[in-house]
């Protein structure tokens, strides 16, 4: 329930009643059912273990029977690693790797495309409902029919192979499975193609018992969740895995539940496994001398042909990246993964999933205590809600995901005739802006971080996980130095504002900083891609903006950079954003550069190039899932859209999906997120030693930290308490320059949850002080279970040497339940009553609306004054500028400063004459009663 | 004025008769004798005349006035077929996506700002939809679903129950019921010609637009130039979106067009019509004035409601 935000329940006033006293029922019914599955649930998830992996190895073989002689092609021994099998929750990623498999060829790129499974020799990867043994009930079974496909080609041989096609001449597959017709829907249905020859289908059956035939484009009937032509946006899971030529190969592979996907159906109660077929081709019998003479090849010698191909292509040669593959030969590709020779050969690794909060949707527990705030604590959130909710002794928590300085201001403001109405506590990540004025405490909940998340792949197409940046880098693409495309560069020499910044390096991908601290992730051939310019980041407020913007203005080369110093190999900063003042709660899109000539529908809106290029995102949780899936949202897609409403039939759309491969992307993600996703993140420069080279061609003298608990840890443990804020800081200086700062993580962030120790009713302030009591113990017992401490998060305990948060988390529950308005000192046992002034309100800035976050053009203005106060050049462009200012939309609230600009403008659709129609009729009336009037000569007088 | 001159009008001697002398008659040779006593032909004209006056003038008041009669009558219907949709006993039957019949109820619209209150939204925006209230566009998904939702509704004809949307504020609420439940939606701004296009939507999130026309002349919604929209924000996570909503949708849906469509049921009305006032002056020579009136005069009305009514689909849908 956490992920949802908070939606009034239905106020539809006269069915009210009846869906009412529905719901109550259907409630009842449920209940018991439910509880029965909450408890198995709880108890399962108690005994998961962190490291949850799982290695397997199997004898794999294709042989032919020829001659009634068996005759064997090909033995390897295959392992396979799944690194995570236990409480897994939708959308996980879990990596799986495997060795001594067939090199595989036609490789396509991206193993989650449609088209993947015309590789030959992939590693089929399949999610599948059931339990892979022969001693459960057949309908409990795992089968290709209970396998997830996303698209229905994967499961479906059409009439047009002839009559017998390599999967007829299976020498595994059951005489049954041998016919001429197998699986075919009764009747077929119309749209399907028929045709004479053989014919094969696997209907995919949904955990309600439909079966869904599927068929050329869906004929058959999809599940909801199937589609005939994979979604780019939302790729599927079903993956062909591509193996090198050393026989190794590895895929992260996203896994559903119930929720993600509802036919498959798995969950903490549906049991399912990952099914890992690594293909070898069919193994054939074209004599098919125990057959029917119906099912016997006419001509045997052809069909083993055929059905004994090795594959067209050689090991590592790519395939046919986006169409249907006509060279590749289907005995030893990905579309017979569901053959009895291959289905033979699968290794089975079953799999549970985490019990969801959606319980509680069911389970209840009462109104849902609401707790507004970061979305970087949502992982945790997930994890502890069911545990609140199924725990009688506990009460039902429910997260509100907004942005943390946003939720802090609502607190701090919140209180009125000395009670909490609305917002009553607060995730934070990071200290508020300035000191609360009412009695408040901020208890440390759990230590996490946010992270560069990354999608980069390097010369050779394989994905590149080493990334190394420092706060320069990150300064260099925050501030749009990088140009981007070549028109904007060649343009800019001509500008005298921007002459000093056109001969920068076109995008990160070619900065030589950048290339000397990643060597592996040259990418010079293909680094025309927009994202690979920019970060992307969210474009509301946010405590994790400052904290990152904090790490760059410590960094005396980055402050340098963006004092207008160039970069040793002589890149300068963009000069909108010289000398801009940090930290900043959200990020300024302050470059106003377009381009008039540009291609694209750029030139017609006058848009700035540069903002559209970094495309932030008000939400970060979409960032998260646009690195999952590799998703650029750079927003230079010039689309042109058909006859709809508006004449103006071009639009700028995001960049989409990067084709694998050929990816560059990175963006600001928390750690719990990376986590769940499985995210590759960058290692952030924590310190240089005084020797280190200033024009360094390597990494040496930087020390570069990962994000690991360690890490975390050594942050951790610098904390400074603040005792006018009644927080502890990260410092960000001395993360610098003291020796713990080494190996600690620079984007390290205390969260704490921030409570009222007045004003809440005594009902609320019982349930808060249980939260942090909770947070202060059992919460911090890291796991996968419900009610534990998930991967992306630092356990805050005495044991971890962070004893004094523990206490202070303790120590504010205390004075939460007592609600005498006292918030307890950071440093010694001492308790302080701080006197909310009457008039006075905190100055943390502007105080949105509930549900805006109009802050982010607050910022954009105070920092382009600061800018141009500080004797950074104005912006010169006028038509720029006046194209900023231009349109309604500006004043419109919840957007981010990018989406300021108008898209373009609506035009008139005009009804033509039919639109004179009632006046010119009414007219037409009137003049003829009057002519008749007259022409009759009623009332003249003669 | 008092009424003495008029009495005195009332004794003075008739005035002679008036002669064909205007302006008119001295320039175009008439064909009938102007002025002159009443002969056949021109009573015949007169008649004509007459009935191609009354016609146009019930029209214009069918248009008017009676029409949002009959939208009433049919929101009536169309509320408590979808009454019955929400609240059926399992399951429910709400259309919630794919391709839905068109003219069924699909959701219920309430916004006190503009004057919507319990207004149920069918599916469809053709013109002979919109007569039944205001229609969600086949193309686009419904309310509450993630993407922009489009309802289209007439500004003056049929009730003109979007005529007060160009009146609407930034930040007023609206709200829209489905089968999926109540989607709160905030005005982000009018939006007439020429204005900017919203902020483009970001992926899950909702947008509703409400269309309807506009004329900027005192006739505004009588004699409509050009569309105007209503932008306004979903508030809070949007429902599931089911797949399967048409890819584009038949010429006649689109904004300001009228149905071509409606010409066939049309000329199946008006020889009705035709019919019912020829076999009403052949009985009134059998049956006399008032048996004929008596009889005649609802299959009458009936047909020209008929005639009316087809017509009227002939004109822009946002009329």
């Amino acid at each position: 329930m956490t992920r949802r935000r908070a939606r009034s329940a239905m106020s539809f006033k006269r069915p009210a009643r009846l869906l009412a006293l529905l719901a109550a029922a259907s409630l009842l019914a449920s209940m018991t059912l439910i509880f029965s599955i909450a408890a198995t649930g709880s108890q399962k998830a108690a005994a998961a273990t962190v490291d949850s992996s799982v290695s397997k190895t199997e004898k794999i073989t294709r042989d032919h029977m020829i001659n009634g002689v068996d005759s064997v092609v090909d033995t390897r021994d295959v392992s396979v690693k799944v690194d995570a099998t236990q409480a897994l929750k939708d959308r996980q990623g879990v990596h799986i790797s495997w060795s001594g498999a067939h090199p595989t060829g036609g490789i396509v790129y991206d193993n989650t495309s449609q088209y993947s499974a015309n590789q030959e020799y992939p590693v089929a990867i399949l999610q599948c409902r059931g339990v892979d043994s022969t001693t459960v009930p057949v309908a409990q079974r795992l089968a290709p029919e209970t396998c997830y496909t996303q698209t229905p080609e994967q499961r479906y041989q059409p009439p047009y192979l002839g009559s017998f096609p390599a999967y007829r001449v299976d020498r595994y597959a059951s005489p049954a499975a041998r016919q001429m017709s197998v699986g075919t829907p009764n009747p077929l249905p119309a749209a399907c193609p028929s045709g004479d020859g053989a014919q094969h289908w696997v209907p995919f059956k949904a955990v309600d018992g439909t079966s869904y035939y599927g068929g050329s484009l869906g004929c058959a009937g999809l599940a909801p969740e199937q589609s005939a032509v994979a979604n780019p946006l939302n790729p599927a899971s079903t993956t062909f895995g591509t193996t090198g030529s050393d026989g190794t190969g590895a895929a992260d592979f996203i896994v559903q539940n119930a929720d993600g996907n509802a036919s498959l159906g798995c969950s903490a109660t549906v049991a399912c496994a990952i099914v890992i077929i690594p293909i070898m081709g069919v193994s054939c019998d074209a004599e098919a001398s125990s057959l029917q003479p119906v099912n016997r090849p006419t001509d045997p010698a052809a069909a083993q042909q055929d059905c004994g191909g090795t594959g067209f292509y050689q090991p590592g040669q790519p395939g046919s990246q986006n169409a249907f593959d006509t060279n590749s030969e289907i005995a030893v590709n990905g579309q017979l993964w569901w053959t009895a020779s291959n289905w033979r050969n699968r290794i089975t690794v079953p799999i549970s999933m985490a019990q969801t909060s959606s319980v509680c949707d069911v389970t209840g527990g009462g109104t849902p205590e609401n707790v507004y705030g970061s979305q970087y604590l949502v992982q945790l959130t997930q994890q502890w809600a069911p545990k609140f909710c199924l725990d009688p002794s506990l009460f039902r928590l429910q997260q509100v995901q907004t942005s943390e300085v946003q939720a802090k201001n609502l607190l701090a403001n919140g209180v009125t005739n000395n009670e909490y109405l609305g917002v009553k506590a607060v995730f934070q990540a990071g200290p508020p802006a300035a000191k609360f004025q009412n009695p408040i405490v901020q208890a440390p909940t759990a230590v996490s971080g946010f992270a560069i998340a990354y999608r980069i792949d390097d010369a050779k197409h394989h994905e590149y996980t080493q990334l190394k940046l420092n706060a320069r880098l990150l300064a260099k693409l925050m501030t749009m130095s990088y140009p981007a495309l070549p028109i904007v560069r060649d343009d800019w020499a001509t500008l005298s504002t921007y002459q000093a910044s056109s001969n920068n390096p076109l995008d990160i991908a070619v900065d030589p900083e950048f290339l000397a601290l990643n060597p592996g992730a040259d990418a010079k051939s293909f680094n025309q891609l927009d994202a690979s310019a920019t970060l992307f980041t969210m474009s509301s407020d946010s405590d994790v903006m400052t904290a990152l913007t904090s790490y760059i203005n410590a960094d005396p080369e980055a402050r340098a950079f963006l004092d207008g110093q160039p970069d040793p190999w002589g890149m300068v900063v963009n000069p909108n954003y010289k000398k801009i003042t940090l930290p900043v709660t959200s990020w300024p899109q302050l470059d106003n550069y377009y381009n008039p000539l540009d291609g694209r529908c750029i030139a017609d809106g006058h848009f700035p190039i540069l903002p559209l290029i970094a495309g932030p995102v008000s939400d970060p949780s979409l960032i998260t899932f646009n690195m999952q899936y590799g998703i650029s949202n750079s927003q230079t897609n010039c689309v042109t859209v058909g006859d709809i409403d508006s004449p103006d039939t071009r639009r700028l759309t995001a960049e989409g999906r990067q084709d694998p491969g050929i990816r560059f992307l990175m963006g600001v993600v928390g750690l719990g997120d990376a986590a769940r996703y499985q995210l590759p993140t960058a290692a952030l420069q924590s310190q240089e030693s005084p020797t280190a080279a200033v024009k360094f061609s390597d990494a040496a003298g930087r020390s570069f930290v990962a994000p690991t608990s360690d890490s975390l840890l050594a942050a951790a443990k610098l904390l400074q308490p603040d005792n006018n804020l009644n927080t502890w800081t990260v410092p960000y200086d001395k993360l610098r320059t003291e020796a713990g700062g080494v190996a600690a993580y620079p984007g390290t962030l205390l969260m704490s949850t921030d409570v009222p120790t007045a004003g809440l009713t005594s009902a609320d302030a019982a349930n808060f002080a249980k939260l942090l009591n909770y947070a202060a113990g059992p919460g911090q017992i890291q796991g996968v279970g419900n009610g534990q401490l998930p991967d992306g998060y630092l356990p805050i305990t005495t044991a971890n040497g962070l004893g004094n948060l523990v206490d202070y988390t303790k120590r504010a529950a205390a004075e939460v339940v007592s609600q005498k308005g006292r918030v307890p000192s950071l440093t010694d046992g001492a308790v302080t009553t701080p006197q909310p002034s009457a008039t006075a309100r905190p100055s943390v800035g502007s105080v949105p609306g509930v549900g805006g976050t109009g802050n982010a053009v607050t910022g954009v203005a105070d920092n382009a004054s600061a800018a141009s106060g500080s004797g950074a050049a104005a912006p010169q462009h006028s038509l720029a500028s006046s194209a900023q200012t231009a349109g309604k939309s500006s004043s419109a609230p919840n957007s981010s400063p990018i989406a300021l600009r108008p898209a373009g403008s609506t035009r008139s659709l005009s009804p033509g004459w039919l639109g004179y129609a009632v006046p010119a009729l009414a007219s037409i009336g009137l003049a003829s009663a009057f002519a008749s009037v007259w022409l009759s000569g009623v009332g003249r007088r003669r | 004025m008092t009424t003495a001159p008029a009495q005195r009008y009332e004794f003075a001697p008739p005035p002679a008769p008036k002669r064909a002398s205007s302006w008119y008659a001295s320039k175009i040779k008439p064909r009938i004798a102007l002025g002159g006593p009443p002969d056949a032909t021109r009573l015949t004209v007169a008649w004509v005349l007459a009935a191609l006056s009354l016609c146009t003038l019930w029209f214009v008041f069918f248009a008017t006035v009676m029409s949002s009669l009959q939208e009433a009558h049919n929101q009536h219907n169309a509320y408590a077929a979808f009454r019955e949709q929400l609240t059926q006993l399992a399951p429910q039957t709400a259309p919630l996506g794919g391709i839905i019949t068109p003219d069924s109820p699909v959701a219920l619209i309430n916004a006190p700002s503009i004057g919507l209150k319990d207004v149920v939204v069918i599916e469809g925006t053709a013109s002979g939809d919109l007569a039944r209230g205001p229609g969600h566009r086949r193309d686009t998904p419904l309310p509450g679903q993630a993407g922009v939702a489009l309802i289209y509704g007439r500004a003056n004809l049929f009730g003109g129950a979007f005529g007060r949307v160009p009146q609407a504020k930034p930040g007023d609420l609206i709200t829209v019921a489905t089968g999926q439940g109540e989607s709160k939606y905030k005005v982000e701004d009018v939006r007439h010609v020429g204005d900017p296009f919203p902020v483009s939507l970001a992926d899950g999130d909702g947008q509703l637009t409400l269309v309807t026309s506009e004329g900027g002349t005192w006739l505004n919604g009588w004699m409509p130039k050009w569309p105007v929209y209503l932008d306004a924000k979903l508030q809070g996570q949007a429902f599931p979106t089911p797949s399967g909503r048409l890819g584009s949708v038949p010429k006649a849906e689109n904004s300001m067009k009228g149905d071509i469509g409606a010409l066939f049921p049309l000329v199946l009305w008006l020889p009705v019509l035709i019919l019912a006032a020829i076999a009403a002056v052949w009985l009134q020579d059998r049956w006399g004035r008032w048996h004929t009136w008596l009889a005649g005069a609802p299959v009458i009305l009936a047909a020209l409601w008929g005639v009316s009514e087809t017509a009227a689909q002939l004109l822009p849908n946002l009329m």
